[in-house]
C-alpha cells in the first residue's frame, strides 16, 4: 500500500516559536487516519503544510506522491480540504457556494447535486447559507471538500459543533467513504471516542513531533488488558492472589483488578479463589479505551515533567 | 483560470452591499448636483452653454471626492468577503494560485468602478433631461469641449485602486484601508492643485478632470495606467513573499 501523505523531518517555525520539530508522518492510502494532539502542539500547522497553505522550513512534504511545494496545484486538484471552522459566503445559496469548487475543478454542475445528496443537504440547496445552522454549515463544508471525488480528504475537526445525530452521520460517512469513493481520509480530532469509532490508523502529535503512529487494530491489541473480578471479600482475594504472585489490587469500585493478564493465567486465578472459598460473582477481561489509555499516557507524561 | 475566478468573484458579491454601493454612490453625486442646480439657478439664468458645465461639475465631484472613497469601499468589500467569512483557506486550498485570486479580485474592483462610472454618465443624461422638464435650456448641454471628461476619472483612479486593493487584501478589517482613503483623498485635494500632484496618486482623478492645463490632464490620464500596473505588480510581489494564513 502506497502513502497518501509522507512527511519527513519537517521543521516549521513562526518567528522564534518552533512549532514542528523533525516531524515524520506516513499516512497509508485508503486509510481513515486520525491525527491527535492537544491544542497548540502543531496539528493545524501540519494540516496547513499538507494543504499547501504554508511551506516547511526544512524537510519533505509529499502529498499523493508529489512535492506539495513544487506541484501544489496538481495535488490540490485531487484533494478536498476542510480547514478549521466551516467557512462559507452567507449571501450565497448552498448550490452557488459549491459551484465555486466545481468551476475551479472544471466539473459539471451535476457534481453539486451528488455531494449535496451525500451530506443530506439536497433539499436545502436553494437556501441561503446565512439561514443554515452550524451543523448544516459543517455538512456543507464537508460537501465542498468532497467535490470532484478527491483522492485525499483533509479534515480539521470535522465533527466540531455538531449535535450527536450530526456527529453520527459524519462518522458513518467518514468510515464508509474510503471504500465507496476510493479515497484516503486524514482528519484531526481531540475526541478519542470518535477516533476509535471512525479511524483505521492514528498518530499522536506532542510538542511538534509525532510521538506514536500505528493502526488502530495494532494499538488496541497492544493495549494492556485487565482482569476485573467482583468477589464477596475483595481484600482477602487480593491477599490470596498476591501470595500466589499475581499483581492484584483493589480498584475504585471495590473490585479486584489484575493488569496485564493472559487467558491461561485468568483460569489459574479463578481456581485459586474458588479453592479458597471466595465467592466469584463476575469476572470480566477488560481493555482500556483509547481515551483511558491517552489520558493515562498524558497524566504519566505530566507526572514525568 | 483568471476568467473563471473573475466569474466566481462576481458570484461572491451577489446580494451584497458592494452592488448597492455601485448604484448609490454615482446616483448620490448626480442627485446632489441636480438639486444644487435647481436651488442655485433659475432656468432663465442658465444658457445651454452653461448647462454643459453640469457635466464638469458632476465629473469633478465624482473624481475629487466620491471616486477615491468608492474605490476604497469596493476593494475593501471585495476582499472583506474573505476576511469576514474566514474563507481565505477555503479558497486557497482549491487548485488556484494566490496571484490569480489577487488579480481576479482587482479585475472585479475595476469592473465595478467602470459600472459605477457608466451609471454616473447615464444618471447625468437623465438629470439633464429632467432639468429640461423644469424649463432649463438644454441646447448645447451635450456639446462638450473634450470627451476626455467623460472617461478620464476611472482611468486616473487605477493607481488608487491598486493601492487600496493591496491594503484591503492584507488588513482584516475595513478600518485601515478606509482611513487611508479618507485622509489621502483630502491630502490629494490639497496636493492636486500644486505642482507636486505627481507624487500623490489620489490627486490623479482630480487633475485628469479639473486641471487648468490640458497638458496636466493628459499626463494624469497617461501616467495612471502605467502607475496602476506598476503598483499592482508590486502588490503581487509582496504577496508572494508572505504566507497568507
Amino acid at each position: 500500500m502506497g502513502l497518501a501523505i509522507d512527511l519527513r523531518e519537517v521543521d516549521k517555525s513562526f518567528g522564534h516559536h518552533r512549532v514542528l520539530r523533525q516531524l515524520d508522518l506516513q499516512v497509508p492510502e485508503r486509510s481513515v487516519f486520525a491525527f491527535l494532539g492537544n491544542n497548540g502542539h502543531g496539528k493545524s500547522t501540519t494540516i496547513r503544510l499538507i494543504a499547501g497553505l504554508a511551506t516547511a522550513d526544512a524537510g519533505h512534504v509529499q502529498v499523493l506522491g508529489r512535492d506539495i511545494r513544487l506541484e501544489r496545484r496538481a495535488v490540490l486538484a485531487q484533494m478536498g480540504c476542510l480547514i478549521e471552522a466551516p467557512s462559507a459566503y452567507p449571501n450565497l445559496t448552498a448550490y452557488e457556494f459549491l459551484s465555486i469548487a466545481t468551476r475551479l475543478k472544471r466539473l459539471p454542475d451535476s457534481e453539486i447535486g451528488r455531494v449535496l445528496e451525500l451530506v443530506g443537504l439536497h433539499v436545502d440547496r436553494r437556501q441561503r447559507i446565512e439561514h443554515f445552522s452550524l451543523g448544516m454549515k459543517q455538512r456543507l463544508a464537508l460537501a465542498h471538500a468532497l467535490v470532484g471525488k478527491p483522492r485525499l480528504l483533509v479534515l480539521d475537526e470535522p465533527t466540531n459543533g455538531l449535535d450527536p445525530d450530526g456527529m453520527q452521520d459524519i462518522r458513518r460517512l467518514l468510515s464508509t467513504l474510503p471504500e465507496r469513493a476510493d479515497c484516503t481520509i486524514f482528519f484531526s480530532s481531540h475526541l478519542l471516542d470518535e477516533v476509535e469509532k471512525t479511524a483505521t490508523h492514528m498518530a499522536v502529535l506532542h510538542h511538534g513531533s509525532v510521538r506514536l503512529q500505528a493502526s488502530i487494530r495494532d494499538l488496541t491489541q497492544a493495549l494492556p488488558s485487565v482482569l476485573s473480578l467482583d468477589v464477596d471479600v475483595p481484600e482477602r482475594a487480593v491477599a490470596l492472589l498476591y501470595a500466589c504472585g499475581h499483581a492484584a489490587e483493589l480498584d475504585g469500585d471495590g473490585r479486584v483488578a489484575i493488569p496485564g493478564i493472559t487467558r491461561q493465567v485468568a483460569g489459574q486465578v479463578h481456581r485459586v479463589l474458588m479453592d479458597a472459598g471466595v465467592t466469584l460473582f463476575e469476572s470480566v477481561h477488560r481493555k482500556p479505551s483509547l481515551e483511558q489509555w491517552f489520558l493515562q499516557t498524558a497524566v504519566a507524561e505530566g507526572d514525568a515533567r | 483560470m483568471i476568467g473563471q475566478l473573475f466569474v466566481i468573484e462576481l458570484l461572491k458579491i451577489k446580494r451584497s452591499l458592494v452592488v448597492v454601493m455601485t448604484l448609490v454612490c454615482p446616483l448620490a453625486v448626480v442627485a446632489l448636483m441636480f438639486l444644487m442646480t435647481l436651488k442655485a439657478w433659475d432656468p432663465p439664468e442658465m444658457s445651454g452653454r452653461d448647462m454643459a458645465m453640469f457635466w464638469s461639475a458632476v465629473m469633478s465631484m465624482w473624481a475629487v471626492f466620491m471616486l477615491p472613497l468608492y474605490v476604497a469601499l469596493t476593494t475593501s468589500l471585495v476582499n472583506g468577503n474573505e476576511h469576514r467569512n474566514q474563507t481565505w483557506r477555503l479558497m486557497l486550498s482549491l487548485p488556484i494560485g494566490v496571484g490569480e485570486l489577487y488579480t481576479a479580485k482587482a479585475l472585479v474592483a475595476i469592473a465595478l468602478m467602470l459600472c459605477a462610472h457608466v451609471i454616473l454618465l447615464m444618471a447625468t443624461v437623465l438629470a439633464l433631461w429632467a432639468l429640461g422638464l423644469f424649463g432649463y435650456d438644454l441646447a448645447g448641454a451635450f456639446d462638450l469641449r473634450s470627451s476626455r471628461v467623460l472617461w478620464a476619472a476611472p482611468v486616473a483612479a487605477l493607481p488608487v485602486l491598486a493601492i487600496q486593493h493591496g491594503l484591503s487584501w492584507h488588513f482584516r478589517t475595513l478600518v485601515p484601508p478606509l482611513s487611508v482613503a479618507v485622509i489621502a483623498t483630502f491630502v490629494g485635494l490639497q496636493v492636486g492643485s500644486s505642482r507636486h500632484w505627481l507624487w500623490m496618486p489620489w490627486s490623479y482623478p482630480m487633475v485628469s478632470t479639473t486641471a487648468t492645463t490640458v497638458e496636466a490632464q493628459v499626463l494624469a490620464v497617461w501616467l495612471s495606467p502605467v502607475m496602476g500596473v506598476a503598483l499592482f505588480l508590486f502588490g503581487l510581489r509582496l504577496l508572494r513573499r508572505r504566507e497568507i494564513v
